[in-house]
């Protein structure tokens, strides 16, 4: 009985089940098989199956560039958690025309291209940009500080494009605690503060835990935003990709990267669930 | 333990007005009951006492002590939510601990005071279960044990079996009663069902629109109601426009003369008839009435008739030996002279 329902069900599965083995199960197989293959400069895609590609990544230029996309996902989370769950409660607090502006203003930088975001970054912070323009006109510095093409430019940039993101998360989970949780608390002898740590704030973690995921995987996953603004010194994983498919010609190098990147990606999924399971 | 005065209590939201000079006093160790229908304000007197939102007016004094200057956390009261508010990610001790947590008990402490309470509502050796494992009538004990072990001086319950189904309810109804009565705590319950209201209160007061429209004991509510929307919401009551004829002497539009016991003045009133007094068939010295059968179902314990009278309006008549009627009979009924009451229209 339960087989019948269970098979009637799995039709639903059908149409997205086709375009996720065509789009991405496909693609990895071939990713996989890619890697194996001879890596160097110009590699020509043929030869006996090694592991050489991997072997590569063992060189210390690559496991800084791990690290350091670890870290900008990590600092961008932490940065997203950071200002995105004042900003959701806020907005859960307030009601009517107020509330609705908070959101438009919360949801309004996805509807600017990543890209163009990007080149408004560059336009403040490069050389000639705003911020110098202006230290430099009211005489705080004698030359240029570079604020572009740095780790804190990328963090910067990818909190301000993913905080909508992490906002909205939150905010899903706060909107549906019922008033009566705080006021019970209140009544029981809880100060707004007590409230909030023993009350609002346990019951709304699953929606930061959820919002922290899609911060982290998107950041450690993004490529315009680390390409304009970090440019050739702030390589990440998914530049360095680009680099090795496009101008180095290695493609199973570009393969493992994507690969360990992938499952990077999966072991950070598997820990946030073990997280959720525990109840935070 | 303590008395509460409730004072020209005026609540808007907006432009509607919810209490509009609304007075109340309870006593020490009362069960006052506040019967209304939906939006009749009855809980907002209750979110207002405990601190929820505040009047626009008036005064609630809690042993003389006026409370609205205090936020909720300073008002040691215990509520009761509709919805229990139990905290889901709380176990059922860690639920009913969190008050005395608050209140910086010590552990030891904490640990027999929580016993005591779920001993008191007769929940044991459920202790580490979460609100999503319990039963609603369990999740309710928990709710009102949460309450109780913080010894509030005021017990507030809004409407706390309405989630519940009736067997449950009417089982609760008592068990809430009795943990009132043991341990002498001004209870103030909000309900819109009149027979809850009527089985554990010691006085109800009946409201609409914001206002007070009766004050009195479940039996006085019963038995004399003030005007004809208490008439109508507490238990069934046949209501019969009539004219005055002469010293305690009515006229049905129907035609029909009949007695009162009590003398009104006014020249138009509303005959009051409750359907349990009524009877089939003419009886000496007794007021009657004559129409058509137009249903008799049987509702348990009684049976109903309801016979359309020659304005087309329809008088019950409930009881646990009606005799069998069909439908398009004409039958007489009648009830006692006492048992006649005068409302205005």
């Amino acid at each position: 009985m339960h087989m019948r329902r269970d098979t009637k069900t799995s039709m639903l599965l059908l149409p997205s089940g086709a375009i996720y083995t065509a789009l991405l199960l496909a693609p990895i197989a071939l990713l996989l098989r890619t890697s194996l293959l001879p890596e160097g400069p110009g590699a020509p895609l043929e030869g006996p199956l090694s592991l050489s590609s991997y072997a590569a990544l063992a060189d210390p230029y690559y496991g800084a560039i791990f690290v350091r996309t670890l870290r900008i996902a990590a600092l961008t989370t932490l940065f997203c958690l950071l200002l995105g769950y004042p900003l959701a409660l806020s907005v859960s607090r307030s009601r009517g025309t107020w509330r609705r502006l908070q959101l438009l203003l919360l949801v309004s930088p996805l509807f600017v291209s990543v890209v163009v975001r990007a080149y408004g970054w560059m336009l403040l912070l490069g050389n000639r940009g705003l911020v110098n323009s202006a230290l430099l006109s009211i005489g705080v510095i004698d030359a240029p500080i570079r604020l572009l093409y740095s780790e804190g430019a990328v963090v910067l940039a990818l909190v301000e494009a993913l905080l909508p993101f992490m906002a909205i998360s939150i905010l899903a989970i706060l909107d549906r605690l019922a008033p009566e949780l705080e006021e019970a608390a209140r009544g029981l002898g809880a100060s707004k503060f007590e409230t909030f740590r023993h009350v609002t704030l346990p019951l709304s973690l699953p929606g930061a835990l959820s919002g922290a995921l899609l911060v982290f995987m998107v950041s450690m996953g993004s490529y315009a935003t680390p390409a304009l603004i970090g440019g050739a010194r702030i390589r990440v994983v998914v530049t360095e990709i680009y680099t090795q498919v496009m101008a180095v010609f290695n493609w199973p190098l570009a393969a493992s990267l994507s690969l360990t990147l992938l499952a990077l990606a999966l072991v950070v999924a598997q820990l946030a669930r073990r997280l959720e399971a525990r109840g935070l | 333990m303590a008395d509460l005065r409730i004072e020209n209590l005026t609540k808007r939201f907006g432009d509607t007005v919810v209490l509009d000079g609304f007075d109340l006093s309870i006593e020490d160790g009362e069960l006052m009951t506040l019967l209304g229908p939906s939006g009749s304000g009855k809980t907002t007197v209750l979110r207002l006492v405990a601190g929820y939102i505040d009047p626009d007016a008036g005064a609630i004094l809690v042993d003389g002590q006026n409370v609205l200057t205090l936020p909720p956390e300073k008002r040691d009261i215990g509520m009761v939510f509709q919805s229990y508010a139990l905290f889901p990610h709380r176990s059922l001790y860690k639920n009913v601990a969190f008050g005395l947590e608050r209140r910086k008990v010590a552990r030891d402490k904490i640990a027999s005071r929580v016993a005591e309470a779920l001993t008191l509502v007769r929940l044991e050796g459920l202790d580490a279960r979460f609100p999503s494992e319990l039963s609603g009538g369990q999740q309710q004990r928990v709710a009102l044990a949460r309450a109780l072990v913080i010894r509030p001086t005021l017990l507030l319950l809004d409407e706390p079996l309405s989630n519940l189904d009736a067997r449950l309810r009417a089982e609760l109804r008592l068990e809430i009663r009795r943990i009132q009565k043991t341990l002498g705590i001004t209870t103030v319950l909000v309900t819109h069902d009149q027979e809850e209201a009527l089985t554990v209160s010691d006085r109800v007061a009946v409201i609409n629109d914001g206002r007070l429209q009766q004050l009195g004991t479940p039996d006085e509510l019963y038995r004399k109601p003030a005007n004809r929307f208490v008439a109508e919401f507490v238990g069934k009551m046949n209501l019969l426009p009539a004219e005055r004829e002469g010293e305690c002497v009515y006229r049905f539009t129907t035609g029909e003369t009949i007695r009162t016991a009590e003398a009104g003045r006014k020249e138009h009133v509303l005959v009051a008839v409750r359907p349990e007094v009524v009877r089939t068939g003419a009886e000496k010295g007794w007021n009657r009435i004559d129409g058509t059968v137009a249903h008799r179902v049987f509702l348990g314990e009684l049976t109903e008739i309801g016979v359309t009278l020659a304005d087309g309006t329809l008088f019950l008549a409930r009881g646990s030996d009606l005799p069998t009627v069909a439908p398009g009979e004409t039958l007489t009924l009648s009830w006692p002279v006492a048992a006649t009451a005068l409302l205005d229209p």
